[in-house]
């Protein structure tokens, strides 16, 4: 039976929901607020309607406001999208309460994982490998050695309560530790006002990866995994997969699927969601976190696997028969990689609103481009960057790659700042094409420099755009 | 017609329609474009050979090129003077008329001022690029204009 689903978000995603929404055969409901009343993703709704206010805590974030629109529109089911509600139990719990369907995983699931030491806890109950350091707060250098002495060097000393890489020191020997652990206690007592520590190991070169999980309230399936170690500010900017670090390595890559299916039924998982590992230059790795939510990259897993997850995430929900029913029809194939293309500066990368005068592009076969651009568009700075995921899929890496390279050069976004270019620059880097990179990568490589546009290309880039308007 | 690019430096061009296109000019680099229309896009070429496709902009006020990003000024910088060349005074910002100092049929000299215009809290001459006839005023003192808005247009003396 037909149901009414409202999307309480913007932007590309809530394009990718809408399209799920109305293949299914269900009602989409969009809405727009008054900062945004020509939002593109309006154009894939069914039905919109206004979320009052400006601001997001007026709107995306109000829960009762939401929950009254609901109810007057009549609706059977919320998907939240990615960001604003998506990862918060009270809610969740609010809307089932008015017995509405909340799209994503359990509100318990939220809880657990939503919480830093309640997951660690809940991984090593799971026998899922976390990564090795004191359980708790260290009280002496004495204790701190005898841990790194037993994890081995170099360790991470960090503030119970720090943040945003501040009270955090790398350790290499037992000299460096002795001399780190007061500094790091005085940090973390004039930041955060808590001299507390923990003694953790530190991955040199760790590599982000994560694997995607789809469940319902039967099944717990894994979609394979993901490489999301092109980051930049903790952000992913460029993922693929299948993961180039583990590469042939069937065993490995096994291992960290079941691993992540694991964790996922250790807290009853019963939706779309990805378990996040580092993994270290040796292959081992150890559990991040849990997202209990679709994620931006979700595209990618779509295109090696073919399974539709936004459309398998709404049937979970609605209690319906997912597209696939044993693991074993599961399997990846090909390479894809996802570009996410921002409104920020190329080389400083940060955000850059301002407005679209001119877009066009034409790709070639593999590409999917999943955004919410069109020409005179304001990017305004009330909302994430993302403008866009440039997608593309080929039979191996190589042939993503080139795939890749194309489509950037045939992407136009004129008027707004944006990272088309950072992305060309890492698409033709040298160990970014070997497949061998850590989550250091921008950090190290620097590929930001390596954006160079001759001054006749400027010219040209001028030219074309005095003849785009005139004309 | 002239557009200012100014960035961290300042770009000038000078377009002017021809037969069969544009004639775009910056210092002494000349390129003549042709036009082409197939379906809903439109192609420019350079040597007739190598096509490329056209986007259309809304408008052009800002332009980004990489890391550098450009105002772009038509017809006249509202920082300055703006010497015209070519024939069509169109003002890129949203102004008021404050002095008009030609009427249709007037000779002007290169150098002239022809109307003030107060843009951006600051009043800009608008001076004759070339010797010229005026050949149509399309504002008056007082008036406010939105940009885009053509106020003269001159007659150029070969």
């Amino acid at each position: 039976m037909s149901k009414r689903i409202l999307i309480i978000n913007r932007g590309e995603i809530a394009i990718r929901i809408a399209k799920a929404i109305n293949e299914l055969g269900h009602v989409s409901v969009g809405v727009w607020t008054d900062n945004e009343p020509k939002a593109y993703h309006l154009s894939y709704c069914k039905e919109w309607t206004r979320l009052e206010g400006s601001n997001n805590s007026e709107t995306y974030l109000n829960q009762d406001k939401i929950l009254e629109l609901a109810k007057k529109l009549d609706i059977d089911a919320i998907h939240p999208g990615y960001g604003f509600l998506a990862e918060n139990s009270e809610f969740v719990r609010k809307v089932e309460n008015e017995g509405i369907i909340f799209i994503g995983p359990n509100a318990e699931a939220i809880d657990l994982m939503g919480d830093k030491a309640k997951s660690k806890k809940l991984a090593k109950d799971a026998n899922v490998p976390t990564v090795p350091g004191s359980l708790g707060e260290v009280e002496s250098i004495k204790e701190a050695e005898e841990i790194a002495q037993e994890i081995g060097y170099p360790v991470l000393l960090k503030a119970v309560a720090g943040g945003g890489g501040k009270g955090m020191r790398i350790c290499s020997n037992k000299n460096e530790l002795e001399i780190n652990f007061p500094a790091v206690q005085r940090e973390g007592q004039s930041s955060f006002g808590n001299p507390g520590l923990l003694v953790e190991k530190y991955i040199t070169n760790p590599r982000h990866i994560e694997v995607q999980i789809l469940a319902d309230k039967k099944n717990i399936f894994h979609v394979y995994e993901r490489e999301c170690s092109v980051q930049r500010r903790h952000q992913k900017i460029v993922e693929e997969a299948p993961s180039p670090f583990i590469g042939n390595d069937e065993k490995v890559r096994n291992n960290i699927c079941e691993t992540g299916v694991r964790l996922a039924a250790a807290v009853n998982y019963d939706s779309a969601g990805t378990v996040e590992f580092i993994m270290d230059e040796d292959k081992s790795f150890y559990f991040l976190e849990m997202n209990t939510r679709i994620q931006v990259e979700h595209p990618i897993t779509e295109e090696t696997t073919g399974i539709d997850l936004l459309a398998n995430m709404i049937k979970s929900a609605l209690g319906e028969r997912l597209d696939i029913s044993s693991q074993e029809e599961i399997s990846q194939k090909g390479h894809s990689i996802e570009c996410r293309i921002c409104a920020e500066d190329p080389v400083s990368m940060l955000p850059a609103p301002g407005v679209v005068s001119g877009f066009d592009y034409s790709f070639p076969q593999g590409i999917r481009f999943d955004h919410c651009i069109y020409s005179g568009i304001e990017i305004t700075p009330d909302f994430d960057p993302m403008i866009g995921k440039l997608i593309s899929f080929g039979i191996n890496r190589d042939v993503a790659i080139r795939k890749m390279r194309d489509a950037l050069e045939r992407l136009e976004i004129v008027g707004l700042k944006n990272n088309i270019e950072l992305h060309k620059a890492i698409l033709n880097e040298e160990k970014f094409k070997s497949g061998n990179y850590s989550t250091k990568y921008i950090e190290e490589v620097s590929p930001q420099d390596k954006i160079q546009l001759s001054s006749e290309r400027r010219d040209e880039i001028m030219m074309a755009a005095i003849l785009g308007e005139i004309i | 017609m002239r557009y200012y690019f100014s960035g961290e430096n300042e770009v000038v061009f000078d377009i002017e329609k021809t037969k069969n296109g544009y004639k775009i000019l910056k210092d002494k680099l000349e390129k003549i474009y042709s036009i082409k229309e197939i379906g809903d896009s439109l192609f420019f070429s350079s040597d007739d050979k190598e096509w490329k496709k056209l986007i259309k902009l809304k408008s052009l006020k800002d332009i980004s090129i990489a890391s550098d990003k450009f105002n772009v000024y038509k017809g006249f910088k509202p920082s300055g003077v703006g010497e015209q060349d070519f024939g069509s005074l169109v003002t890129q910002m949203p102004g008021k008329i404050v002095k008009l100092f030609c009427s249709v049929g007037d000779e002007v000299k290169k150098g002239d001022t022809l109307l003030i215009l107060e843009a951006m809290k600051m009043e800009n001459e608008i001076k004759a690029g070339a010797d010229a006839v005026v050949k149509l005023v399309n504002v008056e003192e007082n008036q406010s204009i939105e940009s885009g808005h053509l106020m003269l247009e001159l007659d150029i003396k070969a």
